[in-house]
């Protein structure tokens, strides 16, 4: 039995390792195209057109950078999708972009040039404005953060120096008004003096905010190299040149380029108090917000714009599905102040702002948090954590209707939204044998036809 | 005026069979309760911050699948304002079926049992029955209709559910849809010799235009659409289903214009079946 059990173990043992060990994806070398697409609220993530995907796509009128390069791709199961290593080869090519119509006729010839991105604070506190810049421009934008940064340096040495004297002033200043106070003489002057030190040592000792966090939203994104794409909608062909003149094997691509429709579309927002950092969006003009009332919800107005779901699931990440039928709703900013009329079917009428509120963890063992109206004095130091309007539910409403309303003159389209509160747990069991309704009435027309078969009989 | 007087009776003789069969009845109570499921499900996804789809085995099994087949935004439209639209999809599915099925069932046993053939050596003609076949088929398509609509709108103001129009103009497209799927059905067993064969016919069209339909609209990849692309630009003229998806929400956004062509579209296309119906009786005769 135990010389089994052995044979068993053993046997397991060798079949272990090649079992145990990572299994590494296989990877393949290839000429991809390197996208930084616009996606009509940033320049996000990123993402690349790799050999066996045939076409790129770009949202149109914005910049879009493209870069051709030999690295290596591979399938990473977990995520399901392909992804690029340039760790181990990334090898950019020398020449240039050219564009074709559907025809074959050259379009634009685009030449290699350095780049970057970054987003302002915008119209709106909250909504950033996005700029790309090439060549020149954008090693002007990056020279200028660079000399912020210095400046900004050089103020933090003075301030450290200030703090460093005004210290070291201080320091002297209490060891002499102990030496007084130690022989029982009077110090109160130089106490006096010593409180307005440690005043200015409060003073310099409050962080100073850098001057591109004042300007940007997102500070500008190192340079680099790439062909800027900024087409009007429509189908293209792509294809990399090279210095020889040769076009580059695996370069050639098609390039749809297709714009949004129906722009500055109202959707909302809602952020449950429950779970505040994770908001459901109500984007279908005239669709229906359910809620179980069990919380508060923090409402707050975006403007959207309709896409193809299959062309922007692509511009996104290239190879991605979507349906070329339907369009999708996609966030593009957000409108200045509003305000929105809550009406509901208990006759309530209000008007709700937005507030900024700060999410508080609850003290004690107790799990949860509540959020408390921002206050500047209380909360000084920190930001606001959710800035939106707060609509609480009242016991007994069962549908609420949202309004948003902007500022007078506003050009924003205002549609309504609707809140049901629904009880999940409610049955309706009146409703469920009403179903059974039809076989009611068969039975009926049963026992009719038998009296009548019997009365004839 | 003879020919209508005909067409009138025989109907009313078949409405009054469809209505004593029990299988009427049952169909529509399965359908009614499909609806009801559905509803009820859809109230237990909700919670504090919305629906949570993963609440309910139904709905996370249908999320998944029209996810999977038509993509998350459809999904997101169909269940934009609640349950109503996705009932319109599910609920009458078990009574269309079983229309058609008994519509073209019932009309190859007629003719296998030469009922169509008294018919036309009487008074009347295979025309008059076949405008017969279609009253029945719309008598019990608007008893579906009325039913589900009257049933799942008391079942949605139950439950505090929302109520849009969509809802009502789903079912009525619907019926138009039956009008031409029904005259479909009522040209091809004029083709075949009997009941059997005309069901398989029928099946394997319906079959052909829905999965044409349904993979043109999906997901797919540009290959199997490019693959599908020249069958679907011909196919979809004489597609009922093309029709219905022209005016239905969500496949469409074209609002009131996408309805009256839908209407217009599944009306015409019921006459030119009903009209070639005629012609191929014309032409086989009625023993043919």
């Amino acid at each position: 039995m135990r010389r089994r059990a052995s044979l068993i173990l053993s046997t397991v043992l060798i079949l272990l390792p090649p079992i145990l060990s990572a299994d590494v994806p296989e990877r393949f070398e290839q000429v991809i195209y390197s996208i930084r697409p616009f996606d009509g609220v940033e320049y996000g993530k990123g993402t690349f057109c790799r050999e066996e995907s045939d076409t790129i796509f770009l949202l149109s009128g914005v910049d879009n950078f493209l870069s051709v390069r030999k690295t290596f791709v591979y399938f990473w199961p977990l995520t399901g999708v392909w992804e690029p290593d340039t760790g181990l080869l990334n090898h950019t090519f020398n020449g240039r972009l050219e564009i074709l119509n559907r025809k074959g006729k050259r379009i634009d010839v685009l030449e290699n040039t350095e780049y970057t991105y970054f987003s302002k604070k915008g119209r709106y506190a909250l909504a950033p404005e996005w700029f790309a810049l090439s060549g020149e421009a954008a090693t002007a934008e990056l020279d200028s953060v660079e000399r912020m940064f210095r400046e900004h340096q050089t103020t933090l040495n003075i301030q450290r120096e200030k703090r460093a004297q005004v210290q070291e002033a201080l320091d002297s200043l209490t060891s002499v008004i102990i030496e007084l106070r130690n022989k029982g003489e009077e110090s109160e002057e130089l106490v006096q003096v010593a409180r307005e030190y440690q005043k200015i040592l409060a003073e310099l000792e409050k962080p100073i905010t850098p001057p591109w966090e004042k300007l940007y939203e997102d500070p500008p994104a190192p340079l680099q190299n790439g062909f800027v794409v900024n087409l009007p909608p429509g189908d293209y062909r792509l294809q990399f040149v090279s210095d020889d003149g040769s076009i580059l094997e695996g370069s050639e691509k098609n390039l749809r380029v297709f714009g949004t429709s129906r722009r500055n579309l109202t959707g909302i927002d809602i952020k449950p108090g429950i779970k505040w950092n994770r908001p459901v969006q109500s984007a279908i003009p005239g669709s229906v917000i359910y809620t179980d009332g069990s919380t508060d919800l923090y409402i707050k107005p975006y403007l959207q714009a309709e896409v193809n779901e299959y062309y922007y699931n692509n511009l996104v990440r290239n190879g991605s599905r979507g349906n070329i039928n339907q369009v999708k709703l996609v966030k593009t900013g957000e409108p200045g102040e509003y305000s929105i009329l809550v009406r509901s079917d208990r006759g309530r009428i209000e008007e709700i702002e937005e507030g900024s509120y700060i999410v508080r963890q609850s003290e004690g063992g107790s799990l949860g948090f509540t959020i408390v109206p921002y206050e500047k004095e209380v909360h000084g130091g920190m930001k606001p954590h959710l800035s939106a309007a707060h609509l609480s539910i009242l016991p007994g409403e069962k549908k609420i209707f949202l309004e948003v309303r902007a500022p007078e003159g506003g050009d924003q389209p205002l549609p309504a939204r609707e809140i049901r509160i629904v009880n999940p747990n409610q049955t309706s069991v009146f409703t469920a044998f009403s179903a059974l309704f039809p076989l009611a009435v068969y039975l009926v027309l049963l026992i009719l036809r038998s009296k009548k078969e019997r009365k004839n009989a | 005026m003879k020919s209508l007087n005909a067409s009138r009776l025989i109907a009313g003789i078949k409405i009054k069979d469809v209505f004593l069969s029990p299988a009427t009845y049952i169909l529509l109570t399965i359908s009614l309760l499909t609806a009801y499921v559905y509803i009820q499900g859809f109230v237990r996804t909700i919670e504090g911050d919305g629906i949570n789809l993963a609440l309910h085995p139904l709905y996370t099994m249908t999320g998944k699948f029209l996810t999977g087949l038509l993509g998350e935004e459809f999904l997101k439209r169909l269940l934009a304002s609640g349950p109503g639209l996705l009932t319109t999809f599910t609920a009458p599915l078990p009574f269309l079926l079983f229309i058609l099925i008994h519509s073209v069932l019932s009309r190859g046993l007629d003719r296998e049992n030469r009922v169509v053939e008294l018919i036309a050596y009487g008074p009347s003609n295979e025309t008059a029955y076949n405008i017969a076949s279609l009253i029945t088929d719309l008598c019990l398509a608007g008893l579906m209709i009325v039913s589900l609509t009257l049933f799942s709108l008391t079942v949605l103001v139950s439950f505090n559910l929302a109520v849009r129009i969509h809802f009502v103009a789903n079912y009525l497209l619907q019926f138009f849809m039956l009008f031409s799927l029904s005259a479909l059905g009522i040209f091809l067993s004029t083709m075949m010799k009997n009941a059997l064969s005309a069901l398989f016919s029928y099946s394997t069209v319906l079959l052909g235009l829905v999965v044409l339909e349904v993979l043109f609209y999906s997901v797919t990849a540009d290959t199997v659409r490019s693959i599908l692309l020249p069958f679907h630009l011909i196919l979809r003229w004489i597609s009922p289903f093309y029709y219905f998806r022209l005016g239905a929400v969500p496949f469409s956004s074209s609002g009131t214009l996408g309805l009256f062509f839908s209407i217009l579209g599944n009306t015409a296309l019921g006459a030119l079946f009903l009209f070639s119906a005629s012609l191929t009786a014309k032409k086989k005769g009625v023993r043919g």
